[in-house]
This record gives C-alpha cells, structure tokens and sequence, in this order.
C-alpha cells in the first residue's frame, strides 16, 4: 500500500511537470502576472484613479542633472536595440541627463518584469519600456506611475498604463506599407503567407492584420494561405524556428509568391528556407540593414522595410524629459528630429504619439544604412 | 537468437511511443499527403538532432540521479566559448578541433554541477536550476554574447551536407547537415558504454538503489560525478552543433530547451525516480514530438492550437508510459505479498 502511494506521487509530479513542460513559456509570464496583481491589490488603495494618466502631475522637481531616465528594452544583445542605444545616449549627451539602457537576460516577459520591478526599486525618474508582452507588464508599470516614475512606451498601442506610447508609424500604416511592398515585388498575384514571432506580440500582430486588411482592399489577385488564417506561422524570436516553420509553410504551398516576416528573426530564417529550397518567392519584411545584408544583395529578400531603433530611443527619453520638465505635448508638436517634427496624437488604449518616420530599403540603397 | 515475444514487448513502454508514432505519421501523411515524402522525412532527421543529443544528457541524469535542466546553457555557453577562442588564435584548421575546445568547456561547466550534487548531496533539479542561471549571466551579461558569424572550420562543416534528396513531384529540396553523424556517433558511444562496461551498468545501480549500488561495489560519487561531467561534455556538442546547422551563433535561442527535452524522454519511458530508461525511449520520445511540432503546420492545424496540441500529446503519452510503470508496480507488490 505504500508502495503505491509512493508510486502514485511520483505520478502525479510527473504530470506536474508535464503540463508546465506543455506550457513552459505562459506558465512562466502567468505566474508573474499573479504575483505582480497580488501587489497592486496592497498598493491599489492609495491610488489617485484618473489623475495618474494626468503627464502634468509628473513635473519633478530635481534638478535636470540628476534625473535618471531607464530604457528597457526586450533583448539587449540584438543589433537593433544597440542601434537603440545609440539614441539614447546621444539624446543623454545633447542634455546631460543620466540615461542607462537595459534588457532582460533572456528574452521573455517575465524576465522583463524583474528588470523593471529593479529599476522602480533603485527609483529611476522615468521608465521607457519596449514591451515583450504588454498585458504582463502591466501591474508593473501601474506600481512605477503610483510611485510618480514617468512611463513611456514604444511598440505598445494597446498598453494601458502608460503615459504616451511613442510609435514611428502607425500599425496600420506600417503594415499597409509592408503589403504594398510585397505586391509591388511579387507582382500583385499569388499566394503568400505571413509569419510574426508570438501571436501575443500586439504589434506583429498588428502589422500581421494591416497587410491582410491592405491585401483585400487593393490586391484581389493576392491570396493569403490557410483560408486567410493571420498569422501563418510563429517564429518565436528564433532564426532556427522560423526557418523550420518556413519550410513546412513552403512544403503545404510549393506555390507561395509572397512571405513577410515581422520580428528581427523571420526574414533571415524564411530566406535561408527559400534558397536552400531554390525557390522563387519573393521575402519583405522588417529587420536591420546590416543582419539581412546578404540575403538582400542575392534577391530573396527583396524589401526590408522599418523604422530607425536609435529615433525611437532617443524620441522616448525625449518625451519622458518634456514630462518631467512639465512641458505639454500636443498635436502637431515637434519632438526634433527628422519624421517626428510634426507628430500626431492617438487616443486608444493610452495616447498615442506617432511619427512618419518609416524607412523603405532594398538592394539600391542598403549600404547608406549602417545598423 | 532470442525468441519473439510479443508479450514481452507489449510491457514496453517505447512499443506504445512507436503505435503513436505511427498512428500520428499516417493521420499527417493522410491530411497532408507531405509526411512520407523524402524531403520531408530529411527535414524531420535535421529538427531531429540537437534535441535528441540533449535527450541524451537528460537520459543519463534521470537514470543515475535526478533531472539536469542546465544542458542548453551548458551548449550556448561553451559553443560561445570554443567560437571565441577558435577567432581568437585564427584557426582554421579541421571542425574537430572546435568541437574538443567546446567539450573541454562543458566538462568544465559539468565538474561544477557534479562537484556540488555529489559534495553536498543537493537535489540535481535545484543545482542545475542554479548553474544554468549562473551560466546565462555569464553568458549574456559578463560577455555580452551577440549574434555572431562563425569561425572558418565551422562555417565549413555547415555547408558540407551528409545527403541532399529532391522530391520528384514538387521538385523542393533538403539536405541533411553533418551534424547528423555526431549524433548517430553519440548514442553508439552511449549504447555501448552504458550496456558493455562495469560504469555503465553502475549507472543503473545507481539509480535504482543508491546503498545497494555502493555495496556491490560500484564507486557511487566518481560514477554521479562522471555522468555530469559527461552530461557538460555531450551539452558542449550540441551547442556546436545547433551553431553549425543555423549557420550563425545565436546566444538567445538555447534557453528553454530544456522542458520539451525532458518530457520527450520522459515519454519514452525514463522513470522519474532513477534506475529506468532507454536510448531506444529516448529516441522515440524526441522523434514523436519533434515529429508533431514540425508537422502541424503542414496538417493546417491554426498557430494558436499548436501549443494546446503539443501539450495534449505529451500527456496522452506519459499517461500511457504512467500506466505502464503503475501496473508494473502492482505485479511486484502482489508477488511480494504471496511471497510472505
């Protein structure tokens, strides 16, 4: 009888481990979640309601030389946020405001949640997040502005505690600009898929349902594969996935003209899929110059369409100064630097900031661009 | 030559792994008609052989003493570490050599998880758990590893291909990396180590009964030490391996192999408490979930059920290999009591 007990315990941890192995990646963020709502619940009390979101409340009154403005982004080590970085320490030597940058060890939302949760405790004046998942992040950030800390975003439309949102583009802009160069390569007729990292990254996904709603509305001789399914594949961040996943999509669809891909990962994975293959399908998508170098110079990958990383960085600790300095940003205001002097202002799940700052790069002009 | 018994095999856990593999190939082979085809089955061999050399490490933790969960860091740690030393004096000589500097790094990496499991008797689970955090900082935060292009020996070992096939009908192509032949080279070493030589059979011993083991006379802590240092070794030919097949080094992309890993083998019939488990297990569990998670897309199922898929297969799987061990346990009980 004890035996069995004993057996049937290691069972059931068996199981345990199996169904956290199945959802390894939002068990951890789930988890998370719940801890960080258990600490808004103690903190939520003394909350001010409407006037959090009021950028006027968050006047400091430091001396500008003592601020300290963190960006946080989702993965330090990728090319694109160095290129970030430089923005932003070009935006910290222009004013001599303390500016430091810094990423999760691994890029996942929980662990993007520790940094944040770091930066409050070390009490930074002002936070510039790049969002991994912006739901988990959200008690964070409401913990941060409870604590008068300036949020400011990028790439989060949808993220609700948060000052301002700063975007280049809009998404549907972005994504109709991305359709428009996928058709324009592959011209306008044929099938063609469309890969984004996770389906709970809120931009791709975005961009992701912008090329299709762009695709119908002025392509009728393009189609999109699995019956319109958005999106056709996930790469998980991963160059190695998103190449094995592009070539199932290419094995179910020998006949694919068009592929995009929307993460920094997608493109190269999809383009090593489409040469290894020896097939004639045209890749656009978004990435940075120097990584897709070779694959633009051959030809797979025939646009690469984006926004510069170090303008959002340095638009970011901009914004995030004009607040602290209690200065008001308006339609119409201008934040600048070339694409933002005139930008607009959204007003969805948070307000919005964007720019007309989108970059179109192929084969002609690639290496004016050094990232 | 032994005689056929297929009772004896219906009590194997890996006989139920292969119905589903089975069962699973033809259903994809049905919806598809892309499963049998040789480019695919080539494309299934390469997602087939960073996983199942891990499998290997977590093979031989489980046997001999609980779960190692460090061998990705361990693989993108020492691949960054063999890449760099391998830049750094311009070598550009034979792969081989890339892959001794990296197995030397991971024995290293190996020694430390042994030294603290068999020194302090700490739960593998938790000291892995530490190392692999210990040697992610390390890697991303100490050497700020980035995405990098590979030194000439490696580059070249990527582009050398063991078989290039072409389908006749959709006339696609795929051809199977080098890389395949370590593995195969891997599990021959481990077959015959683990059933040849007085260490391997130790493994086992070990395992089922740590006391009894010491008293037949097996060196408990250099055999529990050895197999992790072996475990780092084996985690280090991965890692070059992963770099070698993607054609770059990818430090982000290692992290959080682990899970898929372990319940793969688990699958295949690895007894979580020690003592039990096969290669044969081992590599159908890493083949039947390699084979659902590169075949979904091709059966149509959408983006946002393939997890819930993944998930559903894993457990119907070890729900199978569960039953097995219960009713395995029941027998013996019931001898033991008309023993007495």
């Amino acid at each position: 009888m004890k035996k069995m007990k004993k057996l049937l315990a290691v069972l059931l941890t068996g199981v345990l481990v199996f169904s956290l192995a199945a959802c390894s990646q939002e068990g951890g963020s789930a988890s998370q979640e719940t801890a960080t709502d258990g600490r808004e619940e103690t903190t939520g009390s003394d909350s001010a309601g409407g006037d959090l979101f009021d950028p006027a409340n968050y006047k400091s009154s430091k001396d500008k030389s003592e601020w300290t403005i963190a960006v946080v982004t989702k993965d330090n080590t990728a090319n694109w946020f160095k290129r970030m970085e430089i923005g932003v320490n070009e935006f910290g030597e222009e004013t001599g405001i303390n500016v430091i940058q810094k990423g999760p060890a691994n890029a996942d939302a929980a662990s993007q949640v520790q940094v944040i949760d770091d930066l409050i405790n070390q009490g930074v004046d002002a936070l510039c997040v790049v969002p991994i998942d912006p739901g988990a992040i959200e008690a964070s950030l409401k913990t941060a502005m409870e604590k008068g800390i300036v949020v400011v975003t990028h790439e989060a439309s949808n993220q609700k505690n948060t000052l301002f949102d700063t975007e280049a583009f809009t998404a549907d802009a972005f994504g109709a600009a991305l359709m428009d160069a996928l058709a324009k390569d592959m011209g306008e007729t044929g099938k063609y898929a469309l890969m984004v990292a996770y389906t709970t990254s809120t931009t791709h996904m975005e961009y992701a349902n912008a090329q299709k709603a762009r695709q119908l509305e002025a392509y009728p001789n393009m189609e999109l594969i699995n019956d319109g399914a958005v999106p056709s594949a996930e790469s998980e961040e991963s160059i190695d996935t998103a190449y094995e996943r592009a070539k199932e999509i290419l094995k179910a669809n020998p006949d694919l003209k068009g592929f995009t891909g929307v993460a920094s990962t997608d493109c190269p994975g999809i383009a090593k899929a489409v040469e290894e293959l020896g097939l004639d399908v045209k890749v656009v998508g978004v990435g940075t110059p120097n990584e897709f170098k070779p694959y633009v110079e051959s030809g797979t990958i025939s646009t690469i369409k984006l926004w510069d990383p170090k303008d959002s960085g340095y638009i970011m600790c901009k914004v995030a100064s004009m607040i602290l300095g209690g200065e008001k940003i308006s339609e119409g205001a201008d934040l600048g630097i070339e694409g933002y002097n005139n930008v607009s202002i959204v007003e969805g799940d948070n307000k919005c900031i964007i720019g007309e700052a989108d970059l179109t790069i192929t084969k002609d002009n690639i290496n004016d661009y050094d990232f | 030559m032994k005689k056929f018994d297929f009772k004896k095999i219906l009590k194997h856990t890996e006989f139920y792994v292969f119905v589903i593999i089975i069962a699973l190939s033809l259903i994809i082979q049905a919806r598809s008609g892309l499963f049998f085809a040789n480019n695919n089955i080539v494309d299934l061999l390469r997602s087939l052989i960073v996983p199942s050399i891990y499998a290997l490490c977590a093979l031989l933790a489980f046997v001999s003493t609980g779960p190692d969960v460090s061998f990705p860091l361990i693989a993108a740690l020492s691949a960054y570490l063999a890449i760099i030393v391998t830049k750094a004096i311009g070598y550009t000589g034979s792969a081989f050599l890339v892959f001794i500097f990296a197995i030397i790094f991971g024995m290293v990496m190996g020694a430390l998880n042994g030294w603290i499991i068999v020194k302090y008797k700490f739960p593998s689970l938790i000291v892995t758990l530490g190392t692999s955090s210990i040697f992610n900082g390390i890697l991303l935060g100490a050497f700020e590893a980035g995405r990098m292009d590979l030194p000439q020996p490696l580059e070249r070992l990527g582009e050398t291909s063991l078989l290039t096939v072409k389908n006749a009908r959709t006339g696609l192509g795929s051809s199977l990396p080098m890389t395949f032949l370590i593995m195969i080279g891997l599990y021959i070493i481990t077959y015959l180590v683990l059933n040849y030589t007085m260490v391997g059979r130790g493994v086992y011993a070990l395992g089922g009964d740590e006391i009894s083991a010491e008293r037949a006379g097996f060196n408990v802590k250099a055999i529990r030490f050895g197999i992790f240092v072996a475990n780092g070794a084996i985690a280090a030919i991965a890692g070059v391996c992963y770099s070698v097949m993607s054609m770059r080094y990818l430090p982000t992309e290692y992290e959080g192999g682990e899970m898929i890993v372990i319940a793969a083998v688990i699958l295949g019939g690895t007894r979580m408490a020690g003592g039990v488990g096969t290669l044969k297990g081992c590599i159908l569990g890493t083949l039947l979930l390699t084979m659902v998670s590169n075949s979904l897309i091709l059966v149509g199922i959408p983006v946002s059920w393939q997890r819930v898929f993944i998930g559903v297969i894993i457990i119907i799987g070890t729900a199978i290999s569960a039953l097995q061990s219960y009713t395995a346990g029941r027998i013996k009980s019931k001898v033991k009591k008309e023993a007495a």
